[in-house]
């Protein structure tokens, strides 16, 4: 289902490497984990998930029809097997049986069909309605089989089936507790919420009756440490197991600590320094690639981030099944890149401004002012400007106002249908490049539609080759997911998804 | 006494008023949309849209505020945009954990600022007194997060007296507590310290001395009680600052506050959050306030309440 990671040993920190669980150590029962992370879960109703920490706790909670594994591969949850219609635009799901709820209801189909109806219905109010907009109609065939029904046909769909916004939730719980379902959440995963005290944390107790291997732990505790640097002191004492997002600059004092091991995992999420198309002096596509040639990803990785990350030149992360592979940086090359923007008729330099976000990616502002410095050396005059998230995002999505920014974007599916649309399509709710090709939006709709994979593999990559040749975005890295943990700590999961999972962790 | 608490409260009301005009109209003018941010950059459009029609938010600012003041004088703050959860819930458990520990750091700054000062007073331009005032600049300068992380590395990480954060128990509140006691400890003992020498030079003071009473009861039962009316106004005025939650320290030491919630909701643009928990600061102070003017009675009779 998910790939299983081992603590990589924490002398052994330079390397990627991740060695698989040893298989000498024998899980152990009982125990409570503890887990630190910076944010708190904004609501347990996996329907108005939109963030990953919130994600993290609802899915221990919820789980999904369908996950995908690392190869990029459907695997079976809540559904253990289905089928496409001959028009490809019904799928039937045969339904786990002896599955229930938390609070007893079984689940079933009628309860898949309660679920997306929910989520599709405006009164509930979604911010994530769209991600089940394919599906036109669900239908129970019978108590275990349920028909969903696309008005196109839709590649991606099995995919789509594994946001955790589409996670079943129990249809008794969902009608009675209306909002409240929020606080109160039901739904059929390893794990039930306990208590929940908002900002300081939240606590999962083992589902005894779970349909699947049973969790290790008795308790699970999410608490809420926004330092980083108090994180990483708790983990070194002991008072916690787990910890996310350890900060780079963290990493030598947890190499350096007896009994603690640094967890290093690939992620789908991609930085980059995204250009204005459409906006002087980024509409010249000369002068979009003097910027990557003047950008050096590699120093960056490097110099900024100590090691952490991957560097590379599509603008879709390697770990992400269908990504093109082999698409390098464009090369760092300041004299080609003094060229380039003298020929587009800047060889006295230009000035232009640069938006960066503050603590939201790996290093972001950190990151800017090292790209700020490379653009410096071939005469491009960029002035960082760093306004609050919600400031940042009403000026990006003006379209007409932002020349260069630093942003990321991750993905829940790991389907490239998905960032595509997202990022690349035009008009795509985050193309903040203003990029529009015709041929790439005419490959875009045809990759949805086409239901062979090998074919579809081969419409993606001539989409992903285009896009590097038109740089609409100078890739900077992909994010590496860094977890601390105590050694005692085993069988934690880590998803390029940047999902985690305790449910078959144990502690020694 | 009670007719007088009654009038400054009903005074109060317009106060509170202006406050939540004041707030409502500058959060809608900070840019950023609250259905846009909540919904996520990848929403689509007819979902932002969703959003905004469910949260409210698609009605003109003043329905809205008029929406908000109606609901508000019935007792319901409404829920919080971010979280759907209802305001006062939400607010009421942060307001709790940052008034547990301003209360036990505003005891802990009193007892040390009245200590230092009432000692750097009697012994003043002496080494004590000088002594005394290093100590209170350092109180006063140290910036929360240095004095938090050094307190937490010798305490929690060296001595492994104390944990390191959260807020379970009470020994999770003394680090917090200390780290805010400090700079408060330092202003009231200067305040304690200038007021009483001031008292001290007055003619009662000396004639206390002739009766031949001790020094020890000139200070305490004579002098101090005297020098503690600006003293308390101090004490009233870093109370207020305590309950308004001390986001640094809250983040320090992850200590569920109120001041950690209120940045979040001021990021997020997450109104009725905003809203409801400036006005909840403003009651504070206007308690705080109320109260303060009431102790000045009780510790002076000469003053009276009109």
């Amino acid at each position: 289902m998910r790939t299983r990671l081992a603590w990589t040993v924490a002398f052994a920190l330079a390397s990627l490497a991740v060695a698989p669980v040893s298989a000498a150590s024998a899980p152990k029962a009982g125990g409570t984990l503890v887990y630190a992370t910076g944010t708190d879960a904004l609501t347990l109703d996996p329907q108005f998930v939109t963030d990953v920490p919130t994600a993290r706790a609802v899915m221990h909670i919820h789980e999904t029809l369908v996950y995908m594994d690392d190869e990029g591969k459907i695997a079976p949850g809540l559904a253990e097997a289905w089928s496409v219609s001959a028009d490809k635009l019904t799928w039937t799901l045969k339904l786990k049986k002896g599955v229930r709820f938390h609070d007893g209801t079984p689940f079933n189909a009628q309860s898949v069909k309660q679920t997306l109806d929910r989520i599709l219905n405006p009164a509930t109010g979604s911010p994530r309605r769209s991600t089940a907009e394919a599906i036109q109609q669900s239908r129970v065939v019978d108590e275990h089989t349920v028909a969903l029904t696309t008005g196109k046909p839709f590649a991606p769909f099995l995919a789509q089936l594994t946001a955790y916004n589409l996670a079943m939730l129990s249809p008794t719980a969902a009608d009675k507790l209306g909002k409240d379902y929020a606080t109160k959440p039901v739904g059929t995963g390893p794990f039930m919420l306990e208590s929940w005290k908002p900002g300081d944390r939240l606590v999962l107790a083992r589902n005894p009756s779970y349909w699947g291997p049973k969790p290790w732990l008795d308790r699970v505790e999410f608490r809420v440490v926004p330092e980083d640097g108090t994180r990483v002191l708790q983990l070194l004492a002991g008072e916690v197991d787990v910890i996310a997002s350890v900060p780079p600059i963290m990493l030598k004092r947890l190499a350096g600590a007896a009994d603690v091991r640094v967890l290093r995992a690939p992620g789908y999420r991609t930085v980059y320094v995204g250009l204005n198309n459409k906006v002087k002096p980024f509409d010249d596509l000369r002068v979009r690639r003097a910027v990557a040639h003047a950008v050096n990803p590699q120093a960056i990785v490097q110099g900024v981030l100590g090691g952490v990350g991957a560097v590379g030149g599509g603008l879709e992360s390697p770990a992400i099944g269908g990504a093109a592979k082999g698409l390098a940086p464009y090369r760092h090359d300041p004299t080609l890149s003094k060229k380039l923007l003298a020929e587009a008729g800047h060889a006295g330099g230009l000035k232009t401004k640069l938006y960066v976000p503050t603590g939201r990616y790996l290093m972001d502002r950190q990151v800017g002012e090292a790209v700020q410095a490379q653009l410096k050396e071939v005469g491009i005059t960029a002035e960082i400007v760093a306004p609050d998230w919600g400031a940042l995002t009403a000026a990006l999505n003006k379209l007409t106002e932002i020349p260069m920014f630093l942003m990321g974007k991750g993905s829940p599916t790991g389907d490239l249908d998905l960032t595509l649309t997202l990022v690349t399509q035009t008009g795509g709710r985050m193309n903040h490049f203003n990029y529009s090709n015709a041929e790439v939006d005419r490959l875009i709709a045809l990759q949805r539609q086409t239901t062979d994979a090998a074919e579809r593999q081969q419409i993606l990559r001539r989409i992903q080759e285009k896009l590097y040749e038109e740089v609409p975005a100078v890739v900077v890295f992909y994010e590496e997911q860094i977890y601390g943990g105590r050694a005692s700590v085993q069988g934690i999961e880590v998803h390029p998804n940047e999902s985690v999972s305790f449910a078959r962790a144990w502690k020694q | 006494m009670i007719p007088f608490a009654l009038r400054r409260l009903l005074q109060a009301a317009p106060v509170l008023a202006g406050v939540s005009l004041a707030v409502f109209f500058m959060i809608h003018l900070i840019p950023g949309d609250p259905a846009r941010l909540y919904a996520g950059l990848e929403a689509s459009r007819e979902d932002v849209e969703n959003v905004r029609r469910a949260l409210g938010l698609d009605e003109a600012l003043p329905v809205q505020y008029g929406r908000f003041l109606g609901r508000f004088v019935t007792g319901d703050l409404g829920r919080s945009l971010k979280t759907g959860r209802p305001v006062g819930e939400e607010i009421a458990a942060r307001y709790a954990s940052t008034a547990f520990l301003a209360v036990l750091a505003i005891a802990s700054a009193i007892a040390l600022g009245a200590a230092t000062g009432v000692v750097a007073a009697v012994w003043r331009r002496t080494a004590v007194d000088h002594a005394a005032l290093l100590v209170s600049l350092l109180g006063l300068s140290l910036p929360p997060f240095f004095l938090g992380l050094v307190l937490m590395l010798f305490f929690s990480v060296q001595l492994g007296w104390l944990p390191l954060a959260g807020n379970a128990t009470w020994r999770h509140a003394v680090l917090p507590a200390v780290t805010l006691a400090l700079p408060a400890a330092a202003v009231i003992s200067r305040m304690v310290r200038g007021s009483l020498v001031e008292v001290m030079e007055q003619d009662y003071i000396r004639t206390a001395r002739a009766k031949g009473l001790t020094e020890w009861v000139v200070v305490n039962a004579h002098a101090v009680r005297n020098a503690l009316i600006p003293v308390v106004t101090v004490v009233g005025l870093q109370l207020g600052y305590l309950l308004g939650g001390a986001v640094v320290t809250e983040t320090v030491f992850s200590w569920p506050g109120i001041g950690r919630l209120i940045v979040q909701a001021i990021a997020a643009r997450d109104f009725p959050v905003v809203q409801a928990a400036v006005l909840l600061l403003a009651v504070t102070f206007v308690g705080i306030n109320l109260l303060t003017d009431m102790l000045y009675a009780v510790l002076d009779p000469r003053i009276r309440l009109e």
